[in-house]
């Protein structure tokens, strides 16, 4: 998927968090967010996936600004998205691909691929962060997304966990694949970087 | 017929949440008890009249509901599931689902509320065709607007206060009606002197669905 950003601007209140922000994501690229915590990473993560308005300027998702039309094809992990407590990983997966009308089974796909097929039947409450990030990440693929946004910050996942994000990007070459980190050990993984703050 | 299906998962999820947490539930039968206990004991042995028992009827109805119903959106606000059910179901499915699973909540309410008025609060000899015509058909009232209520208190940080006051109001036409459909159940009047307020509460309820199917898109989304 294509993202333009024109003129971007995000304020909170008085602080302005970044301003006339612009760039061109092409399809099938992978850019890495970098920047000094509270530079805006993740708030411009929500932009791009059009979970937040712009304060000013224009996203243009392959020329169309209908934020409810991408995120029907959008994956996200980030601190503020969770699952359900009360339903075990696979309920949790088959709920929400139920609305994709795609093959049940095709929902535990990746589940082998997370290190979770052993834990399909675990409440997702019960597991640990990191097993919850890995079902997070499993969720984020549910759609086949064209766009796959990714907050570091929120994944805290182990030194084998982390071996996932090279893999998830390589996953489908097509997909255009955006990585908010601090870690400078990812800086690598981007075809792109986009430095804030 | 799509919307259908994706509605009847959204209940089935929330059935299944609920039955393993029980917490919305456990809310309105315990506001149910602890109400009709309280007003049985302090009223004793007085006789009340049918307006006032149609009015109590329908104030514990409605403070329970209060007290329960806006759980299925808060709930999903304050544990961060509400973004993962946006980024996949669409908004009218959410709404249908929602408010079904409020008015199976309600029915059952509506069930208990009975028994415990006919064991602490005896309603006597009354017209049961008329009486449960109106409770079923203000549960589907109560349940259209206050489930779309819920779903835009639910974005605000004052959720349990503001969700009492904004439902009042817009809750009070069919309150009104439901107190005098079941006031005129209570006095055996037949069905057909009671058509207007049953009227009254199938229009509500058909207006209140209407609207929240037109405008959930954008409560949801935004």
């Amino acid at each position: 998927m294509k993202i333009e950003l024109r003129d971007i601007e995000m304020r909170f209140g008085a602080r302005t968090v970044f301003s006339n922000l612009n760039r061109t994501v092409e399809p099938g690229t992978h850019l890495v967010l970098t920047g000094p915590n509270g530079s805006g990473k993740s708030t411009l993560l929500k932009v791009m996936g059009g979970l937040l308005t712009p304060t000013r300027g224009e996203v243009h998702w392959e020329a169309s600004t209908n934020r409810s039309e991408v995120r029907k094809r959008l994956g996200y992990v980030g601190p503020d998205l969770t699952l359900y407590d009360d339903l075990t990983v696979a309920e949790n997966l088959e709920f929400f691909h139920a609305f994709e009308d795609a093959p049940a089974a095709s929902a535990t796909q990746h589940l082998e691929a997370l290190g979770l097929h052993d834990r399909r039947d675990s409440r997702y409450g019960s597991l640990s962060t990191g097993l919850k990030q890995r079902t997070k990440l499993a969720f984020a693929l549910l759609k086949n997304p064209a766009l796959l946004l990714l907050d570091e910050r929120s994944l805290g996942l182990d030194p084998q966990g982390r071996k996932l994000i090279p893999w998830l990007m390589a996953l489908e070459p097509n997909r255009t694949v955006v990585l908010a980190t601090n870690d400078p050990s990812e800086f690598e993984l981007g075809k792109e970087n986009l430095e804030l703050g | 017929m799509n919307w259908a299906k994706h509605a009847w998962r959204v209940l089935l999820k929330d059935m299944r949440t609920e039955l393993r947490g029980r917490t919305a539930l456990g809310t309105l039968i315990l506001f149910a008890v602890v109400s009709i206990t309280a007003v049985s004991y302090s009223l004793g042995g007085f006789g009340l009249t049918t307006a006032v028992q149609a009015a109590l009827l329908w104030i514990v109805l409605f403070f329970a509901a209060m007290a329960g119903l806006a759980r299925s959106f808060v709930a999903e606000r304050e544990t961060g599931t509400d973004l993962a059910l946006r980024l996949s179901a669409p908004g009218s499915a959410v709404y249908l689902g929602k408010f079904l699973l409020n008015l199976l909540l309600l029915f059952i309410l509506d069930i208990l509320v009975i028994i415990l008025f006919q064991i602490l609060l005896p309603l006597g000899t009354l017209n049961w065709t008329l009486f449960m015509l109106g409770l079923g058909l203000g549960s589907v009232a109560l349940a259209s607007s206050s489930t779309l209520i819920a779903a835009i208190v639910a974005q605000t940080n004052i959720r349990g206060a503001l969700f009492t006051v904004l439902a009042f109001p817009v809750l009070l036409p069919a309150l009104i009606a439901g107190i005098a459909a079941s006031r005129k159940a209570l006095d055996s009047t037949p069905l057909a002197e009671a058509t207007g307020e049953l009227q009254l509460l199938v229009s509500y309820a058909g207006i209140m669905i209407t609207v929240a199917l037109m405008l959930f898109d954008y409560v949801w989304e935004e």
